[in-house]
């Protein structure tokens, strides 16, 4: 035997050791705690207080983890619950980390036809999507795709889930003609099926902006106003979903030149936003630029200073150090891996330059604030504002 | 000692280890425990008659399906623990599902019937999804990561398990219907079906809905139930009897749930 064979079968023989007590005790006794961490999760899911919800689902699944027991397949959902809230929270790098746990191990117990894996590989294709990885993230689709076929049949909602998110993939891929194949079948399981309203409305902005950039305003515009009618019926009139849109909408007015109803329609949707989430929301702060940008102010520059690290937790110290005192610029020349960090982190930038994470982060600090730590582009920044843009100041 | 030697004796050290574990924890894997309980189902759900969901299709005349059900284990084991004449049951109702359990058992038993209960009566959690790709305004970029522009960033379909509570459960079973009751909390009441053969029931085999090869088809004459979570008032809905047989090798379906 070689000595990578035996340090092969010791491996193989310690995960069965520690398999073994990790599964020597059922649930015996936590079941109530489990379901408690499980009904908390969701009511706090309900109410969008995703934090909460991701240490109910965290507690969930390390009573399930350290149970065993034939909830093994809850462990998987678990994994992916979790990825999903943390998802959820803009915290791409460790929902892809749950998600794949989570695959792994529905892989393991159910096989690879299972319609639970279907769902948790939809998942980690969207992880993919939003960091750019349209590569990886396709494959994904595909497969998850080709289980729910089987298993639900072509005219299922859920199949049709995944058909706009091919849809969605391609448009930004420039492969117009696949995108549009995907998003009509997509629109039309959606339409047909009774409570998929809200699906078909998504459907039809992707499909608008499609015709957008194909050039065909009239059909686009006529699709978002199908869109809106959705979702007011859907979620009410005065839903911040509605509000997305409208933006939307604003947006293809302004490619036309149509400035006034491109005007108005941001400020409907930016009136909706702020009564729903205040005038600090990122949305609300995203938006207000864009009215402003609509409305015609000159867009100047605006000075900052980054700190870009990999982890949260040397982050958080970095910043804890500021606070006490440091010198930004100096922490920033010695840790920070922004190409910036030679200049102490210091750049300018127009809004439309920026980031949607930064110019929202930005958008919340006054001159000479400097922000929490926040994600950024799978790392974790820490931004300083120097002085504000000319049309900010307006 | 050559490090070969070194490394086979450390496998032997671990293996040894892992005897040792099993041995003192007196357990075995509680997945691989050998279990098999067999006697009759009875189920009532919201939906009407003939249940749409026997036949592939979705729930009517309401897009959801809340049940009720019970299994009387005539005969039945989870290992060495006996579960014969015990009632294994539940109630999935708008705010999630509820294990109910016959409230008769020992602390063993309930072990053992909660560990059943998972594996034939229904999921623990229900997965969470992502909201579909929803294009925001902006054109795309290749060199720019795509975004989601909805603010809806996922979606559960939120089948919440809501625990255990252990009732004196009744479960009577003619033969021209069924009843089933949970303590005070409710129950339901059923006759069967009859076509134009008075003697036999309308029955329904390879149903997918409720792990039982052949239903007796029935119709509510109520169906009321009420706890702190779930309150349930139907009557004239669909019904289900029949002779179940599960086992470690052979969990049966799945109650009527939403796919994930």
């Amino acid at each position: 035997m070689t000595d990578r064979s035996v340090s092969g079968w010791r491996k193989r023989l310690a995960f069965l050791t520690l398999a073994t007590l990790l599964a020597a005790g059922s649930l015996r006794g936590d079941t109530n705690r489990l379901a408690e961490a499980v009904r908390k999760a969701g009511e706090y899911y309900r109410q969008g207080l995703h934090q909460e919800a991701e240490k109910a689902a965290a507690e969930a699944l390390s009573i399930l983890e350290n149970s065993g027991g034939p909830q093994n397949f809850d462990v998987a959902a678990s994994l992916n619950n979790l990825g999903s809230l943390v998802y959820a929270q803009g915290d791409l790098d460790r929902a892809e980390q749950l998600f794949q746990r989570s695959r792994e191990a529905y892989q393991a117990l159910a096989g690879p036809d299972d319609t639970r894996l279907a769902s948790v590989l939809y998942n980690l294709a969207g992880v993919y999507v939003e960091q750019g990885r349209y590569a990886q993230a396709e494959p994904l689709y595909r497969s998850s795709l080709e289980i729910r076929e089987r298993a639900l049949g072509a005219a299922h909602p859920l199949v049709a889930e995944v058909w706009n998110d091919l849809g969605f993939l391609y448009l930004h891929e420039g492969k117009y003609k696949e995108a549009e194949g995907w998003l009509e079948k997509a629109l039309g399981v959606w339409q047909s099926s009774a409570g998929s309203d809200a699906f078909a409305a998504v459907a039809l902005n992707n499909l608008a902006l499609l015709r957008r950039l194909q050039g065909g305003f009239d059909r686009a515009e006529s699709l978002y106003k199908r869109a809106l009618a959705m979702e007011e019926k859907n979620f009410g009139a005065d839903h911040p979903e509605v509000a997305t849109t409208l933006m939307n909408l604003a947006a293809l007015y302004r490619a036309q030149g149509r400035g006034e109803p491109a005007i108005e329609t941001s400020r409907l949707a930016l009136a909706l936003l702020e009564k729903k989430f205040g005038a600090q929301d990122p949305l609300v702060i995203e938006t207000r630029e864009q009215l402003r940008e609509l409305t015609g102010a000159v867009e100047t520059r605006g000075e900052y200073q980054i700190l870009l690290v990999r982890t949260k937790d040397e982050a958080e110290e970095l910043r804890r150090r500021i606070e006490a005192g440091e010198d930004f610029a100096a922490l920033a020349a010695r840790h920070s891996i922004d190409p910036n960090a030679s200049d102490g982190g210091y750049f300018r930038a127009g809004a439309s330059e920026l980031r949607q994470e930064l110019r929202v982060e930005l958008g919340r600090l006054a001159v000479g604030q400097v922000s929490a730590v926040f994600p950024l582009g799978g790392n974790w920044a820490i931004v300083k504002k120097i002085s504000e843009p000319a049309s900010a100041r307006q | 000692m050559t490090s070969q030697k070194r490394d086979l004796r450390t496998a032997r050290t671990i293996l040894e280890l892992l005897v040792a574990a099993l041995a003192i924890s007196g357990v075995a894997l509680a997945q691989q425990k050998p279990w098999h309980i067999k006697g009759q189902l009875s189920e009532a759900c919201t939906c009407n008659v003939p249940c749409t969901c026997n036949f592939g299709e979705r729930p009517s005349p309401y897009e959801y399906c809340y049940a009720m059900w019970s299994y009387w284990v005539q005969e039945g084991n989870w290992d060495q623990v006996k579960l014969n004449d015990l009632r294994i049951g539940g109630v999935d109702g708008p705010v999630g599902i509820l294990g109910l359990l016959d409230a008769r058992a020992d602390p063993a038993q309930r072990t053992a019937m909660e560990n059943i209960w998972h594996l034939v009566s229904g999921r623990l959690l229900c997965l969470m999804r992502l909201w579909p790709f929803k294009a925001g305004g902006a054109e795309p970029r290749p060199n720019r990561p795509a975004r989601q522009s909805s603010i809806i960033r996922t979606r559960y379909a939120d089948r919440q398990f809501l625990g255990f509570e252990y009732v004196p459960i009744e479960q009577v079973i003619t033969e021209r219907g069924t009843r089933l009751t949970f303590s005070d909390k409710g129950g339901f009441e059923a006759n069967y079906i009859f076509g134009r053969d008075p003697t036999r029931p309308v029955t329904v085999t390879n149903n997918v809905s409720w792990p039982i090869p052949i239903s007796i088809k029935g119709k509510t004459i109520f169906f009321k139930y009420g706890d702190k979570y779930n309150q349930l008032d139907y009557q004239g809905t669909n019904a289900n009897q029949g002779h179940f047989d599960l086992s470690h090798t052979e969990a049966g379906a799945l109650p009527m749930m939403p796919p994930n």
